[in-house]
């Protein structure tokens, strides 16, 4: 279990905006997502989740508000963020053309990893995930499954205390979406896990708390017993369409 | 330095694993080529009437300064290397940001300990040596002469008798 010394909140949003011109993306969101869970973010698409996770990876910066990971601001200090990230990008957003031992090796390079610590890194991931058949291939002749489980391998090679996934099984068929979902609930309550997700059913498999957005805005906040629980859950993303 | 110098490994392996490295290379070394022999048979053609109108031969100090390799063959294929050059390198720098982009991969690359400037540096760095690869390949044939080296073709051996 990773212990966050500094704060027990790995991500606290206060008053967090987002504006592209006209449009408002994320609406003065305030969110405490806790250390140590299995967090879900969910929504429609549209919602604001992806608009917000780049916020908190520091590849967008917010129009307002302010947003605090593992303690730090992604504004003022986004590399102390970084070394404790992991990040999951939707399926695919990889490099097809390198090998997945290749891409594994610059994944672990480009955060700081060398030597034998890099390697050990690789084959704990390839183990982890279940890559040991594929790992000399090139990742483009992978199936959609294997290469998000390569994607998730590369989120955790450095260990970090934090992991966005986004959309893990958006486009992927039963089977696959079986494998990943059972990849990502062997790591629940090692770390924070972020899990940005429509899907219902995973967030229910996965998760321990919710978090469900609607136009940029906070609509329900909870454990996701208690908030998927509700006699229609789907009511939430039609409120979400009419708020 | 880990995270740049593995981005600049990754980017050459990027780059070598796609095959448009290979078809620009290709591409520039068969026009420089074409250039090259064309300058080079005008060259020859302009020893030839010197030779032929002088009987002295081509050895003849008949022949005026301004006719010499560098001036009929070396610089006019290196005028035409900076066009194709002109061609080629956008062909190369425009994918080097927007294939990430393309991809999705750009958040991927922001999301590790590289920063922008470090980003923006191994692929300058990657794509320069490209260019400078380019670059020599296309040129061999010229330095080759000016070197004094000739430009031999391989020996065929005599097929065996009876």
């Amino acid at each position: 279990m990773k212990s966050h010394s500094d704060t027990d909140l790995a991500i606290e949003a206060r008053g967090l905006t987002r504006r592209f011109g006209d449009h408002v993306a994320v609406d003065a969101l305030d969110l405490a997502i806790p250390a140590n869970t299995t967090y879900g973010l969910l929504g429609a698409n549209g919602a604001g989740k992806t608009t917000f996770i780049r916020m908190v990876t520091g590849f967008l910066l917010p129009s307002a508000g302010s947003v605090r990971v593992l303690g730090r601001s992604p504004v003022d200090e986004p590399g102390r963020i970084r070394e404790r990230l992991g990040f999951v990008t939707e399926t695919s957003r990889l490099y097809p053309e390198l090998r997945v031992q290749g891409f594994l090796r610059f994944a672990g390079g480009a955060r700081g990893l060398r030597g034998r610590e890099l390697s050990a890194a690789i084959e704990r991931v390839i183990e982890r995930f279940g890559l040991a058949p594929m790992a000399r291939r090139l990742v483009g002749n992978l199936s959609k499954g294997y290469q998000q489980r390569v994607s998730l391998a590369q989120a955790f090679l450095h260990d970090p205390d934090l992991v966005i996934v986004d959309e893990p099984t958006g486009g992927l068929d039963p089977v696959q979406q079986a494998q990943v979902q059972g990849a990502l609930e062997q790591l629940r309550g090692e770390r924070t896990i972020v899990l940005c997700t429509h899907d219902l059913s995973e967030a229910r498999r996965l998760t321990s708390r919710v978090a469900v957005l609607g136009n940029g805005r906070l609509l329900r906040e909870g454990p996701t017993g208690t908030v998927l629980g509700e006699d229609d859950p789907l009511a939430l993303f039609r409120e979400e369409a009419t708020a | 330095m880990t995270a740049l110098m593995a981005l600049v490994r990754k980017e050459f392996a990027s780059l070598f694993g796609a095959p448009t490295a290979y078809l620009t290379l290709t591409m520039v070394a068969l026009v420089t080529a074409l250039i090259f022999f064309d300058h080079l048979r005008l060259y020859n053609q302009i020893l030839f009437v010197f030779a032929s109108s002088n009987m002295g031969g081509i050895e003849s100090d008949t022949i005026p300064d301004y006719i010499n390799l560098w001036d009929a063959v070396f610089f006019p294929v290196m005028e035409t290397l900076g066009l194709t050059l002109v061609g080629a390198v956008p062909l190369l720098t425009m994918r080097v940001f927007a294939e990430e982009r393309a991809r999705g991969t750009d958040e991927l690359l922001i999301s590790t300990h590289l920063t922008p400037g470090q980003i923006v540096m191994a692929k300058f760095a990657v794509t320069f040596v490209f260019v400078t690869l380019m670059m020599t390949v296309s040129l061999e044939l010229a330095l080759k002469v000016l070197r004094g080296q000739g430009i031999t073709s391989p020996k065929i051996k005599k097929p065996p008798s009876g």
